[in-house]
């Protein structure tokens, strides 16, 4: 405190001084290239606010995201159309090659349960149906599900379905190496006999019994008979029986031209080629990341989502638990989670389904998120940027104020000194006109020729005479040496009242400045004329 | 004068700094973390302990240093490295490569010789290199530079469904001793073909690695010169214990892994990487859906009669592909973090892979075992406990054309006694078999070696 007090009281003795002396020529200098630096500096920044440059954060974030949710979600929803018209088409082409292969046995769809020794021929024939509608619609697994068993007698047989499961291993890479397929369900000679492998978790048929997603579309074609295109059902993201991944599927059921529900057929999305096919665009926003979940009442249901992008927010929280969407900002919706997750993004419901559909009460929604920190975190960092490099201008044109003011009053100082010097003839040339000139006529005068001529004094001395008598005054106060305080005081007149005098005293004596006014009446007062002035 | 120019200096450097401190990466940031793409090979049931230990890292240091591991392909290891391959030479429709893969250094080698890989020996020190187990590190040392980081090593057992053996071995007399050696596993092999009327008893998962290892045990090496030494008196007894049986239908001749042929029951023996333990199924289904509880033996890697005990050691390490500064520190950290014992032993702990540290592999992987709860892996730790302890351990010879030589003779030696068995099979009842399969295997052999 006291150590402040004493630079306020240095920073008002020199102030004060400098009031006193008037201010010089250097501080002159400095404080107008300061003002200059300040003109920039507030011009730039008026452009900076007339072109929204502060706010441009906020828009670019709200451009970055709408873009980007809109392509994704388009993505999402072109896809998941294509995956649901090419499984019914598969339903339809499965289920009249089956029907036909049965007949030609003699048998009926309604048959199959009682038929056991058929299953694997039937299914052997689909094989190559399956695996090429699989290749051609791009998703990550194709399946067949029969409403039979091949052995009733065997232990949990009740929920034991049999069928073929194909999974495309690396579904989103296009090669022109055959698709790495493996066989997750279905009869092990299928696999054998084409040199395909099975599955790492593969199991002869299909258990039905946890989740039965697989017989809901089966239930709703046996409740009301429908098109084909109302009685697919897509899952929201499971991990089948004996499986380790999360996969959504799109089931629809297989129906003879009698209309008997013999089964289901569809694909699966996996959690890994949903990850590789919608990826958000992350350099803006390294934490961000897509999801399609189901969606009921403002609650995004996390646990039945697949994701993708790089960060798997609800891995790192180790919590899967319902997301309720919040209040809708500015630019975007808040998320949170009972944890305290706290996400910022946007999402939309898309269709899966036809208005008309036996599901269309489900609803899925894609959302575009990140942690809500990011995004003013991001917005912020713009601004500082913007802000520090506003101080460094200011602080560089302070600098350069200071040098630029040094550079160029040391040498007219350095004059100005040897004027005032005894020894002004081995002055050199300072290369500054004026100063050359001033010392020019000193050395002359001091030579003993007459600076100027005696003719210049008469004219000087006629010009003093056309003064007014005020003006006469003033100048008398100059002759005796009187300060600009000192005549104001004396005259009872304003700074603006003398300033005027002095502008016309100056016209008229054809002088531009008070010091060519003090070194006209010095070199006369040198040449002895000057009591000719009073 | 001299300080207003030091000052103006000095802005000019501040001013630099931050322009320049704005647009290079080199200081991790947690608030702005930087992403690892991650592809590896761990499927099935282990790609579920891999994403747990991902999620921890990223929820821990991940998350402290500004860290994301993200996985965006797994697959096997022959499919993953075509991938990589196809990636690196940029074939059309390749994706890009990631930041952090699973390699084998045959692998790792071809990436080498495209310079995209960061030569790991200068992101860690001697000191902290010095924990791992030398012989690992060595192994992914490639061109004078380590680029193959060990996180987890295996090497090869003998796999035997118990539940099938010990009825067997109850009718037969066979016992477990009897698989210690080839020759041993194929007389067994013959018996069970038998007993079983026609099934398969035993299936190498690669017959080259059958070779390389019988040649080092019988003390010749098998790559020779870029070739393979097939002309000798030791390789044609290595010939002939697995062509003599796979002709006759004891031993399977497979194209997959014989994980596939155990599902089915289709064979009960086999001798594979222990990196694979968890694909050995839980249970065995038969044609007719039933199924059976599938226990497994898992002894060491058997020895040709004579020779000495030596077994593979099979080296997929990790690599880190070329990217910037900040990403590859960044890769540096996850792998220390990884192969740090108590990570390590985790994931041993849980796969059947072997540890890397000499921490890991000394008294706390003892101790581990105690709480372990999947029995296969129980038994196969201690397996490889007695495997350390008598075998010396084989790194393949790491030549340029390893993988065709490998690929060529796996294809080449399965066509040659699948050609045979069907002549075999084709004889009539009379037939001398004996003789008919001695001549089969003498001119197929002689074919062989041209």
């Amino acid at each position: 405190m006291n150590r402040l007090s004493e630079t306020t009281r240095k920073i008002q003795y020199h102030v004060r001084r400098e009031r006193a002396s008037g201010i010089s020529m250097r501080y002159r200098l400095f404080g107008f290239l300061f003002v200059l630096v300040l003109t920039l500096l507030s011009f730039v920044f008026i452009i900076l606010l007339l072109t929204g440059t502060f706010t441009a954060g906020l828009r670019e974030a709200e451009g970055f995201y709408s873009n980007e949710f809109k392509r994704i979600s388009s993505a999402v929803e072109k896809e998941y159309g294509h995956v649901s018209a090419s499984a019914v088409s598969l339903s339809s082409s499965l289920s009249q090659s089956m029907e036909r292969f049965l007949s030609e046995k003699g048998l009926s769809t309604a048959d199959l349960p009682e038929a056991p020794e058929v299953l694997e021929e039937l299914l052997d024939r689909e094989f190559d149906r399956l695996l090429f509608s699989l290749e051609k619609t791009g998703a990550s697994g194709a399946f067949i599900v029969l409403d039979a068993t091949v052995n009733k007698q065997a232990e949990a047989a009740e929920f034991s379905r049999a069928g073929l499961y194909l999974k495309n291993m690396e579904p989103n890479i296009i090669s022109s190496a055959p698709p790495d397929v493996t066989i997750l369900r279905g009869f092990p000679d299928i696999a054998r006999d084409r040199g395909y492998s099975l599955h790492a978790q593969w199991d002869m048929e299909f258990m039905i019994d946890s989740p039965s997603h697989f017989f809901l579309p089966f239930e709703k074609a046996k409740e009301k008979p429908r098109p084909l295109s109302r009685l697919y059902y897509w899952s929201g993201a499971v991990t089948l029986p004996k499986t380790s991944e999360d996969a959504m599927l799109c089931i629809v059921p297989l129906i003879d031209s009698s209309g008997n529900i013999f089964g289901v057929c569809g694909y699966e999305v996996s959690a890994m080629l949903f990850k590789l096919k919608f990826i958000p665009d992350s350099s803006a926003y390294q934490r961000i990341f897509c999801m399609l979940a189901p969606i009921e009442d403002s609650v995004l249901r996390v646990g039945s989502a697949l994701f993708s992008g790089n960060y798997d927010a609800f891995g790192v929280s180790g919590d899967k638990k319902p997301l309720i969407i919040k209040n809708r900002g500015r630019l975007l919706y808040s998320y949170e989670q009972q944890n305290g997750l706290s996400l910022a993004g946007l999402h939309k419901e898309i269709r899966l389904y036809p208005e008309d559909s036996a599901f269309a009460e489900e609803h899925f929604a894609v959302g575009i998120l990140m942690p809500q920190e990011d995004l003013g975190r991001r917005l912020a960092w713009m601004n500082i940027r913007l802000i520090v490099l506003c101080a460094l201008f200011l602080l560089a044109g302070t600098a350069a104020s200071v040098f630029i003011g040094n550079k160029y009053m040391n040498p007219i100082m350095k004059g100005l000194n040897a004027i005032g010097s005894q020894d002004i003839d081995s002055i050199a040339r300072t290369n500054i006109t004026e100063i050359d000139e001033i010392i020019g006529q000193i050395k002359a005068r001091r030579t003993g020729k007459a600076p100027l001529p005696d003719d210049i004094f008469t004219d000087f001395i006629g010009r003093v005479k056309t003064l007014t008598p005020t003006e006469k005054m003033i100048f008398r106060y100059y002759l005796e040496g009187k300060s600009n305080g000192e005549i104001l005081e004396l005259m009872y007149i304003s700074a603006n009242t003398l300033k005027t005098h002095n502008n016309h005293i100056y016209t008229k004596l054809n002088v531009s400045s008070r010091n060519e006014l003090s070194l006209y009446i010095s070199l006369m007062e040198k040449s002895g004329r000057l009591s000719e002035l009073n | 004068m001299m300080k207003v120019r030091a000052l103006c200096l000095m802005l000019i450097f501040l001013i630099l700094l931050c322009s320049v401190g704005c647009s290079t990466k080199t200081v991790l940031n947690p608030k702005s973390p930087v992403t690892l793409t991650m592809w590896h090979n761990y499927g099935g049931q282990m790609k579920n302990l891999m994403d747990e230990m991902i999620d921890e890292f990223n929820r821990t240091v991940g998350t402290e240093k500004g860290i994301i591991i993200s996985v965006t392909s797994i697959s096997g290891s022959s499919a993953l490295h075509d991938k990589l391959i196809s990636a690196a030479f940029g074939d059309p429709g390749a994706p890009e490569l990631p930041d952090l893969a699973v390699v084998y250094p045959k692998t790792a080698l071809k990436l080498v010789e495209k310079d995209l890989l960061v030569d790991l020996s200068g992101r860690f020190t001697e000191e902290e290199l010095s924990a791992y187990v030398p012989r690992f590190v060595e192994e992914g040392r490639l061109k004078g530079g380590l680029f193959v980081f060990p996180i987890a090593k295996s090497t090869e057992a003998l796999f035997v469904n118990k539940s099938i053996f010990d009825r067997f071995a109850a009718d037969t007399g066979s016992t477990y001793d009897e698989l210690s050696t080839f020759e041993g596993i194929m007389r067994t092999a013959d018996k069970y073909h038998e007993w079983s009327e026609g099934k398969a008893f035993y299936m190498p998962d690669s017959v080259f690695n059958m070779a390389i290892i019988g040649m080092n045990q019988l003390g010749e090496d098998f790559v020779q010169n870029n070739g393979l030494n097939t002309a000798g008196r030791v390789y044609k007894k290595i010939w002939d214990t697995y062509f003599l049986s796979a002709v006759k239908g004891s031993t399977a001749i497979f194209d997959g892994y014989s994980t596939d042929l155990f599902k089915t029951g289709d064979i009960v023996c086999s001798t594979g990487s222990t990196a694979g333990v968890l694909f050995y199924p839980s249970t065995v289904t038969y044609a007719d859906n039933t199924k059976e509880n599938a226990e497994y033996a898992i002894l060491p890697y058997p020895v040709f009669e004579g020779g000495r005990k030596v077994a593979l050691q099979r080296g997929s390490g990790m690599c880190v592909v070329k990217s910037d500064e900040q990403k590859e520190i960044a890769a540096a950290i996850f792998l220390k973090w990884f192969t740090a014992p108590e990570q390590n032993l985790h994931f041993t702990a849980s796969s059947g892979y072997l540890p890397v540290t000499e921490k890991a592999f000394g008294d706390s992987m003892s101790k581990q075992m105690e709480g372990i709860s999947e029995e296969n892996i129980k038994k196969l730790l201690g397996t490889i406990m007695v495997m350390q302890e008598d075998y010396d351990f084989f790194i393949p010879p790491l030549t340029d054309n390893y993988d065709e030589l490998q690929k060529g003779y796996e294809a080449r030696l399965k066509k040659a006694a699948k050609a045979a068995k069907a002549e075999f099979d084709a004889l009539d009842e009379a037939a001398d078999k004996s003789a008919a399969l001695e001549t089969l295997s003498r001119s197929m052999y002689e074919d062989f070696i041209k």
